[in-house]
Formats: C-alpha cells, sequence, structure tokens
C-alpha cells in the first residue's frame, strides 16, 4: 500500500470565515507600540519637586534653626564685664524716654 | 520567502522604529503554515487558535534574543513544535488519561468537530496517524503534508535526518497496518 497513492493530501480541515484576516489584526493590536502621553513624564517630574518640596518644609518646621545671634566677641565680653549692671539698665531705660523729655532733664 | 526580503524583515525586527510593522509582515507570512502544522497536531480549531496566538506572542517577546543563525520560519516552526508538545502534555497531566484513552479522546473530539469536513476515508486516515507517538505524528505530518525536507527538518525538530528517514519509515508503516487491520 502507498500512501500517496492511497489518500489525496488536500486538507479536511477548516477554518471560521475570516480566521486569519482576524488573527493578523489581533496580533497587530496586541503589538502595537504603547504611547505615553507627553503630560506623563511631566506630571511625573511635578510629583517628584512637591514631594521634595514637602520633605524641605516640614523639615524645617520639625527642626527648627538655631538662633542666629552672633555668640559675643572676647572685646565685647571684657567691654560688658567693666560696666556696672544697674548703669547699664538705668542707660537702657533712657534710651526709650522721648527726646524731648531728655532734653527737659538738661 | 525570498533570502534578500528574510534579511531586510529581520533588518526591521531589530529596529525598535519598525519591529511592530515587521512583525506584521511575519504574521502576514507564516500564520497560515505554522496554524496548519499545530492544527494537524492538536485537531480542534479552538486548541489550535491558541497555541498560534501563544507561538507569535513568545516570539514577538524573544525578537531581541533571536540572533538570525536559522530562518526566521525555523524559528518560528520550532516555537510552534514546542507550544504544541507542551500543550499535549498538559492535556494528558490534566485529564490523567493513558495515552491510548487520549487519542481515543482526540478522535471523539474530531468527528464531533464542525470544522473537519472529510469523509470516512479521511476520518480513519486521521485516526491511524494519531495512533503514532507525538513525536513521530510531527515527523509524519511534516513530511508528508508539509513536505518538508529531511534537512529542514532536522532544523526544526533538532533530530538528525537518519533518525528523521527511519521515523517516517516506521510512521507510514504503521499507519498502513491500522488502514489495513480490518481488510
Amino acid at each position: 500500500m502507498d500512501l500517496n497513492n492511497y489518500f489525496d493530501k488536500s486538507n479536511p480541515f477548516s477554518v471560521p470565515e475570516n480566521y486569519f484576516i482576524d488573527f493578523q489584526t489581533k496580533m497587530e493590536r496586541m503589538t502595537r507600540p504603547v504611547m505615553i502621553p507627553w503630560y506623563r513624564p511631566v506630571r511625573s517630574w511635578a510629583a517628584v519637586a512637591a514631594a521634595v518640596a514637602g520633605i524641605v518644609i516640614g523639615t524645617h518646621f520639625m527642626f527648627p534653626s538655631q538662633s542666629t545671634v552672633q555668640p559675643l566677641s572676647d572685646e565685647e565680653t571684657y567691654v560688658l564685664s567693666q560696666i556696672d549692671e544697674s548703669a547699664l539698665v538705668d542707660y537702657l531705660a533712657s534710651m526709650d524716654q522721648p527726646a524731648n523729655s531728655a532734653q527737659e532733664k538738661e | 520567502m525570498e533570502k534578500m526580503q528574510e534579511e531586510k524583515l529581520m533588518e526591521d525586527l531589530k529596529n525598535p522604529q519598525l519591529r511592530s510593522r515587521a512583525f506584521g509582515q511575519l504574521v502576514k507570512e507564516y500564520q497560515q503554515p505554522i496554524y496548519w502544522h499545530i492544527r494537524k497536531m492538536v485537531l480542534s480549531h479552538d486548541d489550535a487558535n491558541d497555541i498560534l496566538q501563544n507561538t507569535f506572542l513568545k516570539a514577538w517577546s524573544a525578537l531581541d534574543a533571536f540572533r538570525g543563525e536559522s530562518k526566521l520560519s525555523t524559528w518560528l516552526f520550532r516555537i510552534a513544535v514546542n507550544e504544541s508538545l507542551t500543550f499535549l502534555s498538559n492535556q494528558r497531566e490534566k485529564y490523567n488519561v493513558s495515552i491510548d484513552e487520549f487519542q481515543e479522546n482526540l478522535f471523539k473530539g474530531l468527528e464531533a468537530d464542525s470544522y473537519f469536513s472529510g469523509d470516512e476515508v479521511q476520518l480513519q486516515f486521521q485516526k491511524a496517524i494519531l495512533t503514532l507517538p507525538e513525536k513521530q505524528r510531527l515527523v509524519f505530518n511534516m513530511k508528508y503534508f508539509d513536505n518538508l525536507k529531511y534537512e529542514e527538518m532536522e532544523e526544526i525538530l533538532g533530530t538528525s535526518v537518519g533518525a528523521l528517514k527511519a521515523s517516517y519509515h516506521h510512521a507510514v508503516k504503521k499507519i498502513e497496518q491500522f488502514l489495513l487491520r480490518d481488510v
């Protein structure tokens, strides 16, 4: 028995109508490159910037900076040590008085 | 596909800008021969459709790894063969039946398949082919129906030409014995 003589090689299988066209379309859809909108990277950067700003501001409030008053120099410390405290208080109080009252005293 | 066309297609597949369009051409060129190759193994259209889709999606994912050492058709057929054999193996495990029972189930599915239009003679022929072990069935289909050269089959299946010739010869003998058993 020779199979080649006994059977023709015609295809007994069939497919649904338009199957191969539909399959091709489906594959094109599944392998289409994904378009990323232009604003998506910008939105990402904005989100990062907002997060950094939040951290900076939060840190400022949670850990306030030290006083900006400069420490006294050695000379200043010496000068202050030579002044009588009560005299210093009187002097500072006189600075608060209005100008004409100072003139009246004289 | 001609050599020049194939080289151009391979080049485009490696180019991210042109890849999608080139892959569309690949699908258009090879979907039918690969589909029929799968269909003759699994018989059901629905199963063949799933495997065909998996084959092309795997090919899409593996484009960067494809070195062009074999033809595109060989590469695609190789993926399709592996997918088909894996599918059949999984089906057997899923239903936990013997190989004979599994073949019988495949044949019953074929008899009831609305996408099989063969007559009784064709049906018996398909039943005879189903009695072959899966890899031998592959060899028989590729030689008898697809008319592939043994050298091409060697590239796809990774089996030597001598072993393929022997396998095909035995397959033909078994089919003849099956068909003549009731004569």
